[in-house]
């Protein structure tokens, strides 16, 4: 699934800037910024083996363990 | 203003109550019960409770800051770093509930009905549909979902048909274990229910935004009843064992109705209505977090970045999630928490202080 997921990503990234090319001359440089960093931070974390590295959920889990008790299975 | 449309508060009420139970009707009947047992109708009753806390705290805020999400007010009141650290914990969690919103709707398609189907093709196809509507804009959303709505609230009346195999005796005993259970089996509607704070981003484009809390309330309270109607069709069809061991009660509920050999094989119109609710959630959820970025990063339109946090959606639904058993963990043991405390607990604080300034 991680070669996949990395070349579907990498073909709407470079057609959805190939899209925009007409408009990034009229956008400000912040707006240029999120738009390329966006793109950016979704193609590098496509690289990765998603469902197997540790990510948002192993850190709001981390955050929340304290709490884990209330809800433990009867 | 980043988005130009305008809607009625009637059509936010459309919007907002798929977000809330398109995928709890799934689902939360079988967590309820693990916890509270027979008693898991009185679960969705407490639940309404910090639904509405939320709604108060949006509602009041936007009548202190009109015109303005939560996004754009939290810098006038807590000031301009804390609150774009606020923004960003909010933009997360939004995200986060995004991707896990449409990986479970995939995770239910695959395991019911589209069985070769990749998680992943069901996922980008949702994701697809949903950047065509948030492209065109508010107004088509809200069209989209008065449209669709009623039509993915037809199967629930269809359950009435099991009237004769009901059971009602199932509710006794009442409180027979406390009241400690039932509020164990509430931590996780009542997440669902705070949902109910992503009103902040449709209330500053109401045509009639006074109407906004009273609508806010009356799709909390329908939420409430639905909720409260699949407890109780459940727990009268199946029992409060059965439903516990079952991923998904609402499912067996529809296989089971069988009436003079014409009304049968129904679940297949659980899925049309499981495909359209939760369209309308993941686009409304979807819009909110584009919405929210925008905001944050103040752009000049949202629409430059949909297709990318679309695919960040998609990318945080597969994220550190291995399989089906990993999403019902986080659902059960983590989402109620993450929710609680950024839907409730952070737009509270946030009105106390803003209280506090007034």
């Amino acid at each position: 699934m991680r070669s996949t997921i990395f070349v579907i990503v990498t073909i709407v990234v470079l057609l959805d800037i190939w899209f925009q090319r007409g408009n990034l001359v009229h956008w400000k440089p912040r707006e240029k910024l999120v738009f390329f960093s966006l793109h950016l931070i979704v193609w590098v974390l496509s690289m990765m083996d998603l469902p197997y590295t540790p990510g948002l959920i192993t850190l709001i889990a981390a955050i929340f363990k304290p709490f884990e008790g209330l809800v433990k299975m009867p | 203003m980043l988005e130009q449309g305008k809607i009625s508060s009637f059509q936010m009420a459309f919007i907002v109550y798929p977000i809330i139970l398109a995928s709890g009707f799934i689902t939360l009947p079988t967590i309820s019960s693990q916890y509270a047992g027979n008693d898991l109708w009185l679960s969705s009753l407490i639940s309404f409770v910090p639904g509405m806390i939320t709604l108060f705290c949006i509602v009041r805020l936007h009548q202190m800051y009109p015109r303005k999400s939560i996004i754009e007010y939290s810098p006038l009141i807590i000031g301009k770093i804390p609150g774009k650290l606020f923004s960003f914990v909010l933009i997360v969690v939004n995200l986060h509930g995004s991707g896990l919103s449409i990986r479970q709707f995939a995770e239910f398609v695959k395991g019911n009905f589209l069985l070769k189907t990749p998680l992943l093709v069901i996922m980008v196809l949702m994701i697809m549909l949903s950047v065509y509507v948030i492209r065109q804009g508010l107004e088509v959303l809200a069209r989209t979902a008065v449209i669709l709505l009623p039509l993915s609230i037809v199967p629930l009346i269809l359950l009435l048909l099991l009237i004769p195999d009901l059971n009602p005796g199932n509710i006794f005993p009442i409180l027979s274990h406390g009241f400690v259970p039932v509020l164990k089996g509430a931590v996780v509607p009542q997440a669902w229910l705070c949902q109910i704070y992503l009103v902040t981003f449709f209330l500053p484009s109401l045509s009639d935004p006074k109407k906004g809390g009273e609508w806010g309330l009356i799709v909390l309270g329908s939420a409430m009843v639905s909720l409260t109607y699949i407890y109780l069709l459940v727990l009268f069809l199946l029992g409060p064992h059965d439903i516990s061991n079952k991923n998904y009660p609402i499912l067996v509920a529809f296989r089971y109705i069988s009436r003079n050999q014409f009304f049968e094989n129904l679940e297949a119109l659980l899925l049309a209505m499981w495909v359209i609710g939760n369209f309308i959630k993941t686009s409304a959820m979807f819009y909110c977090s584009v919405l929210a970025i925008a905001h944050l990063t103040k752009l000049s339109s949202y629409r430059m970045i949909i297709i990318p946090v679309g695919i960040l959606i998609v990318i945080l639904g597969l994220w550190d999630i291995p399989g089906g058993i990993q999403l019902g963990y986080q659902l059960r043991e983590i989402t109620p928490f993450e929710i609680f405390s950024a839907y409730l607990l952070l737009p509270l604080i946030l009105f106390i202080i803003a209280k506090i300034r007034h």
